[in-house]
Formats: structure tokens, sequence, C-alpha cells
């Protein structure tokens, strides 16, 4: 076990809970709303429900690359959960979401924001919500795993502080809670996203996606034209950001039923022969001027190849192996969405009881 | 705030949410030039957005003020977030100083004080870099975490994107909107001028 320097106090000076909630308001140590006082024996219970030892490393952290790794530890991830309103129990999916080092905190000017796809048993467990409601503000374990994600990413990286380590032109009222949710395994035709990401079905995971900045909607598959609609959807998605399809269980079965999607594989190669865009219309876009261009004229593959079609000839916007589906709702009606979110990182959840 | 009649006196210990930073390694700038006349200095196109815009007027600045500096602009290899020790290298191999630009997002302001930093310290060639105001605590700390907090940085107004090159070129002609100076008279001073760390 890698023990933490610490160069932080661990305590802050005696004073009122009412003097406290100022102060951590004052500091920028909240998301703007009341949290919970970290108080010793809060943190206390947290630990209890991990079999780290408080002072081991969890991770390394920064808003952006190139403004330095902040580290933290058990007790510091700790502190964060209880803030957030966390139960003890949900403690080690919160660890999963500190170890994977992807930030919800991002200083993007673009405004991103973190998404996170819960998978396996703990679901059940820490009663998570896969389906009316599930990405909505309905669910304890849901609402606070979110916001203390949001809250560790903060605190621990080094601050989020506007104009200094957050960037964010708009900002994205997503981070809130970092669109937190289970999987709704139970009702999927296809293989849950951890399986899909090399885990066992029984292995607790968390899934972090980036991005959140660009949604489309629509009301499942119609027999005529679904194809066109489809193709539509995925042409308001930003192409530098990948879609990530959330089905509601009901819509996931009409794209077996219309487009004879057995596997979820034939799915997401059918969204990538789908989403094309003249070369010339692509290679103007902004964003990929800045992110795609210059790893084309370096040489990289596929960009490369991408950059010799000609303006009118059809390229593929987006890369096969970046688009995943996840089935997420209560089956109230067949509404779907696609969000523009980038696949980051899978965390063993069980690694962290 | 808490109702007077719920309000709790009493004082209790709570623990800090607070990371722990970085350990920094303090660096050593470049010795400068007494002056650029007959000198080469390149203009690194760090390729976010309209940055090799902003660029070509500095290199026509010179043209026009300083006909002794030879300038050569250069684009990064690949995207702006990573080394690229093969820009580097052409440089110290042929040039004498370096002006890298624009920082005008949040992850390339980082990037473009950190190449600056790269060239002027493992280098051992002057640099300077360019960023658009919005992000002066950005690059304050970025440079901080660098290990050469006194790294030369000029500024010029946002947005950059988009401007065009009348725009552009009274933005360089102009003053840099932190400091109040005349743009070019900071560039030329930062390459020029030896740094306290040096």
């Amino acid at each position: 076990m890698i023990e933490a320097k610490g160069s932080t106090p661990r305590l802050v000076e005696p004073a009122t809970e009412d003097e406290l909630q100022q102060l951590f308001l004052d500091n920028n140590w909240t998301d703007k709303l009341p949290i919970v006082l970290p108080t010793e024996e809060r943190v206390a219970a947290m630990l209890a429900h991990t079999s780290h030892k408080p002072q081991e490393i969890v991770g390394r952290m920064q808003p952006t690359a190139n403004r330095g790794l902040w580290e933290y530890t058990v007790e510091k991830v700790a502190v964060n959960a209880v803030m957030s309103g966390a139960k003890p129990e949900y403690f080690p999916v919160i660890l999963a979401l500190a170890a994977s080092e992807v930030t919800a905190r991002g200083s993007t000017s673009s405004s991103g924001a973190a998404m996170v796809v819960v998978n396996g048993p703990i679901r059940h467990e820490i009663n998570m919500n896969s389906g009316i409601g599930a990405m909505g503000p309905y669910n304890h374990a849901n609402a606070t795993i979110g916001r203390a994600y949001g809250l560790l990413s903060q605190n621990l990286q080094g601050g989020s502080v506007p104009g200094e380590t957050f960037m964010g032109s708009q900002g994205n009222n997503y981070t809130y809670n970092n669109i937190t949710f289970a999987e709704n395994e139970e009702r999927s035709p296809w293989e849950p996203l951890h399986v899909q990401k090399g885990f066992k079905p029984t292995d607790s995971v968390v899934n972090i996606f980036y991005g959140c900045r660009s949604t489309t909607f629509c009301l499942g598959l119609r027999e005529k034209y679904w194809r066109e609609h489809v193709k539509d959807m995925l042409a308001g998605v930003d192409s530098n950001t990948p879609p990530c399809l959330l089905l509601d269980p009901i819509t996931a079965q009409q794209f077996i039923d219309r487009g004879g999607f057995v596997k979820k594989a034939d799915l997401i190669r059918w969204i990538y022969e789908t989403a094309t865009m003249p070369a010339g219309r692509y290679w103007d876009l902004q964003l990929v001027q800045n992110y795609v261009y210059p790893w084309a004229t370096f040489g990289r593959e596929p960009e490369a190849t991408m950059l010799k079609a000609k303006d009118d000839e059809l390229i593929n916007v987006f890369q096969e192996k970046n688009i995943n589906v996840v089935v997420v709702g209560g089956e109230a009606n067949g509404y779907w969405r696609i969000m523009g979110a980038t696949y980051r990182k899978s965390v063993s959840i069980d690694d962290w009881r | 705030m808490i109702a007077p009649d719920l309000k709790n006196d009493a004082k209790i210990t709570v623990l800090n949410p607070m990371g722990y930073p970085p350990e920094i390694t303090r660096k050593s700038a470049a010795p400068r030039p007494e002056s650029l006349n007959g000198k080469t200095v390149y203009l690194v196109d760090c390729r976010f957005d309209d940055s090799i815009e902003l660029l070509k007027q500095v290199q026509a600045w010179f043209a026009e003020h300083m006909s002794g500096v030879s300038t050569k602009i250069i684009s990064l290899s690949a995207y702006y977030g990573h080394d690229d020790p093969a820009t580097w290298e052409e440089i110290k191999k042929n040039g004498d100083a370096a002006i890298v630009g624009v920082g005008h997002c949040s992850t390339c302001a980082p990037a473009v004080a950190t190449h600056a930093i790269t060239i002027e310290t493992k280098y051992g060639v002057p640099a300077v870099a360019i960023h658009t105001d919005k992000f002066d605590k950005v690059v304050k700390s970025v440079r901080k975490m660098g290990g050469l907090a006194d790294a030369p940085t000029v500024f010029v107004p946002q947005p950059v994107m988009g401007k065009s090159a009348a725009e552009l070129r009274a933005y360089v002609n102009g003053t840099d909107p932190i400091t109040g100076r005349p743009v070019m008279l900071e560039i030329v001073e930062a390459l020029t001028t030896q740094l306290s760390a040096a």
C-alpha cells in the first residue's frame, strides 16, 4: 500500500454547523447546494464499507492535461462521499469512480459532463434505479453517487472554479449528478455494457463516459423510414463525440424487430455504416479541424486514409469501436435518445469493497 | 441559513475535502540573446481554431518592423495535447527563439504554456507563449505547476477564432489586455531579457 505524503490539512478549524456550511460554500468545496458536513463519525461510517485502509492512495486527477495531478486517499474520497449525502453502502461504487482517475469536472471550454452506467449485482444491493426515471432525481443511490463523483472530482483534483480551474464557457447542468444510473440488464435483449467491456455478468462495474453536450431523441422506430430517421438523429450528434444510444427496452426490441439486430454488435455496425457525411463537409467542421485533422496529417489511421477521400465522397463520421449502446428505462413508452458521449473507462466495484 | 430557533452554536470538527497537490520541480529558463537581429524565430502553431492566422500577423509585424529577424511558421505535427520532440529538435537546430500560440481554450492554453516551458527548459531555446486574456489565471497556474512560474507570456484579446486578418493585425499591433503594454514590445522583450530564474 502506498500512502499519501499529505500537504493538505486533514481537519478544518472547529466551527458551528452554520459557519462550516458557509466556509465550504466560500471555499468552492461544494456544488453550491447544501452538503452533509463530513464529521469524523460520518467519515468513519463510510470507511467501514471498504476493506481498503484510509490512507491508501486511490488515484490522481486534474481538470485537464498539464494542470498538475493531485493525489487522493480512501479517506479523502470518503469525505466527499459524506458531503454528497451518500449512504455508506454506496462507498465501493464511489471509490471505483475515484479510482478511474477520470474527472467529472473537466475544464473543457466545451462544457462536457460525465455519464456513469452501473452494471452487475451492486445495482440491486444498493437499490439503484434502471427503470422509470432512472436518469432523473428519483433514486437516492443514483442521485448521491453521481453527486459524490462530481464533488470528489472538483475537490480531489485541486478545484473547479470558473476562470481558474473550470473554463466551460456555458457550463453543463448534467454535471450536478453526472447522469448516473443503472443499466436495465434484466429487460435488455443484449449483453450488458460491462460484459461488452470484458467483465463477467456477475461483476459489479462502473462505466464512465464523457461529453454529453449533444442529445437527439425520438419515439420508437417507424416501419417505413426508421433508417432515415436514425440517420437524421446521428447528424445531430457532434462529429467529434461518438454516439451512445440510450434505449428504453421497448426501443431495444424494436431495433431487433425492424433491423434484425439480434446481436448488439450488429446494431453498432449499422450505426457506424449509417453515420456518414461528405468528406469536404466533415473536414470543414471546426471540432474536426482541431481534434481529428492534426492526427490525419500526422499519419494516424484511420484518419489519414479518410483524408484521401474526395470532397463529395461519403465517409464514416465515427469509428465503429467508439459507438456504444445502453438499455435504460421503464417501458412507459419507446422513447430513446442518442447522447454524444465518449467511453472513457470501466472500473471494478468489487475491487473496492 | 438555519432558522434562529433551530440554530446550533456548538462547534464541531469536520474533515477537509481537498486532495494533495503535486510537488513542483523548479526549472531554469534559457539564456537570451541581447537582440533578435540576425536571429531566426520560430512561430509555433498549436493548430487550435485559427491560431496560425494570428501567427501570420506576428510574422508580418516582424517583416515590417524588424526585417533583420528571420521568422518561420511551423505547425505542431499532431494534436496540440501531445508532446512534439521532432518539432522541438528542429527549433533547437535551426532557430534562436520560439513564439508558441495561441492558447485560447481550456485544454490548449495549458498545452501551449507547457510546450513553451519544454522548449525553454529542455531544449534551451528562449520561448514566449501567446494566449488570449480569458486564460490568464489558467496559464498562471500551469506555469507554476510546470516549474517556471515566470515563463514569458503575452496576451491578446479573446476571441481569435473567425476574426479577419485586419482584426488579428489590430490584436498584434495593439496592447496586451492584461498588462496594457504593446503586444509586440512584450514579445521582443520576452525573448531578449534574461529571466531571473535563468
